[in-house]
């Protein structure tokens, strides 16, 4: 059976090639570096699931993204998964409806391999 | 000019007094040149001070207050010190029938901003209302600043957690790895961001030293020329891995009264961008010329340039241009902004000159101190 894509979107490299290690065995594995580019390759290939940073081009970037998403239709389906470094000065949850985007899409960086592969495989199996 | 309009009440049992007050605002416009701000006023009255105690309480509040100080049942005094007991702070000129200096006093120890002695003219009111609202616009700026500062404050903070978090995740993604297969090759990029974290926690601390001027300067004269053939020698490693050619050209000498360590920290930064974001085999050129009451130094490579959309932002905290042609470029994203803080500091200017690939040239301009002798 033909592997599900993952989308990985983080503007730090090296976490990028981590996921990509993590999940490469289960997934296949797209990356991109930023909001933008994470929406032109959600535009070339619907993701199964996509696993984003929220903080890449600027304080918001990633939020924003995962927003824009959340309210294209053909998009809105994707579940997403945010990574954050845990940061008491700057609560992204608070910018969120919690309906809009349920608090269980959030994990802290830095990510297990494991725990990461458990969250993809919980999403879409 | 920006419009804002201010909700001014008066209370005073007089309708006459009332409905002057009225005329005279209804169609008064304040105009403050240096702040760029044109006052008008939406005017209601009241007849006694419980009127507008209960007015208070419904969660209602004017802008600016004229308060009479004789009224039937409570006193201007007394409505004043109730306002006091709630915290409300309403911006307030007392009308006083008996300018005597006792009820000026009281009023203002209660936190009257003026009075206004009766009888008083159409152009007393508009000049104790000008006051007032001056006050007011003032205050509102004074808090905006104050809020605009927390918020930048706030955000450079989560930013560099962020930017501190994440070679450590990163290192740490790589032990792990290396735990379950110690033949994977990513000792080269562990090492990368070790030095990464080292050069932002160094270029950190420069920048907050400057920005709380805590550093003890040593202002001395210092030759620049010497310094910036230092700060290459310092850099010669760098060039040789990308071929790129340093020259320092100009004045052989040129003294100057500074601080060495912030011209070695200015010329560092420039120069070693200007050999990082170069194309293999490029050149940098230093160059420091001596002119009539000011000492020009430029720092230019054959780069890859910077877009005219990037520029504006370049010299903020942080701020990475993330394109093609960067990737792969390591930075703490500090550099220019110390760069731009030592140059305020001699009162200079920097101005840059770059277009996408046609390379990148950044020219200070420090203005000569009168010499001592």
């Amino acid at each position: 059976m033909e592997k599900k894509m993952v989308l990985v979107v983080d503007d730090d490299a090296d976490m990028r090639k981590l996921m990509e290690v993590a999940l490469q065995a289960t997934y296949r594995v797209i990356s991109a570096s930023s909001g933008k580019e994470c929406i032109l390759a959600v535009a070339k290939e619907k993701p199964a699931c996509i696993v984003m940073d929220v903080m890449m081009d600027g304080i918001t970037d990633g939020l924003e993204t995962a927003k824009l998403l959340k309210e294209e239709k053909m998009t809105k389906d994707i579940p997403i998964i945010m990574l954050t470094s845990v940061n008491e000065s700057y609560d992204y949850r608070s910018q969120i409806d919690a309906n809009f985007f349920p608090h269980d899409t959030w994990l802290d960086k830095p990510v297990k391999p494991a725990r990461l592969l458990m969250e993809v495989a919980a999403r879409i199996g | 000019m920006k419009n804002t309009a201010l909700t001014l009440w008066i209370v005073d049992d007089e309708p006459a007094m009332c409905q002057g007050v009225l005329r005279v605002l209804e169609d008064f416009r304040v105009v403050f040149d240096d702040l760029g701000e044109t006052v008008n006023y939406k005017v209601a009255s009241m007849e006694s001070g419980e009127a507008f105690l209960e007015k208070l309480d419904s969660g209602q509040s004017p802008d600016l207050l004229l308060l009479d100080g004789k009224l039937p049942g409570k006193d201007g005094i007394e409505v004043l010190s109730l306002m006091g007991k709630k915290r409300q702070q309403i911006v307030t000129v007392m009308i006083t029938a008996y300018a005597t200096l006792a009820n000026a006093v009281s009023a203002t120890k209660l936190g009257a901003f003026d009075f206004l002695a009766k009888p008083f003219t159409p152009a007393e009111l508009r000049h104790a209302i000008t006051r007032a609202t001056r006050e007011i616009i003032l205050t509102r700026r004074a808090r905006r600043l104050e809020q605009e500062k927390r918020q930048v404050r706030f955000e450079f903070l989560s930013v560099l957690a962020h930017e501190l978090k994440s070679p450590l995740a990163a290192l740490e993604g790589y032990v792990d790895i290396l735990r379950m297969e110690p033949e994977t090759d990513c000792l080269d990029r562990m090492s990368a961001r070790i030095n990464g974290m080292r050069k932002l926690i160094i270029d950190l601390l420069d920048l907050t030293a400057i920005e709380s001027g805590r550093r003890p300067r040593n202002l001395l004269d210092e030759d620049i020329v010497a310094v910036a053939g230092h700060v290459v020698t310092n850099n010669a490693q760098a060039a040789k891995a990308g071929g790129i050619t340093v020259n320092v050209t100009g004045e052989t000498v040129c003294i100057m009264k500074a601080d060495r360590s912030e011209l070695e920290m200015l010329l560092g930064n420039l120069i070693s961008n200007a050999i990082k974001y170069n194309v293999n085999g490029g050149r940098v050129t230093v160059n420091i010329s001596e002119q009539p009451g000011k000492v020009v130094l430029s720092v230019a490579d054959t780069g890859i340039g910077i877009a005219k959309e990037d520029q504006a932002r370049l010299f903020g905290e942080f701020a990475r241009i993330k394109n093609s042609r960067t990737k792969g470029i390591e930075g703490s994203g500090l550099g220019l902004s110390i760069v731009s803080r030592i140059v305020g500091l001699y009162g200079a200017s920097i101005a840059l000159t770059s277009e996408a690939d046609s390379g990148s040239s950044f020219v200070i301009t420090f203005p000569c101190l009168a010499q001592d002798t």
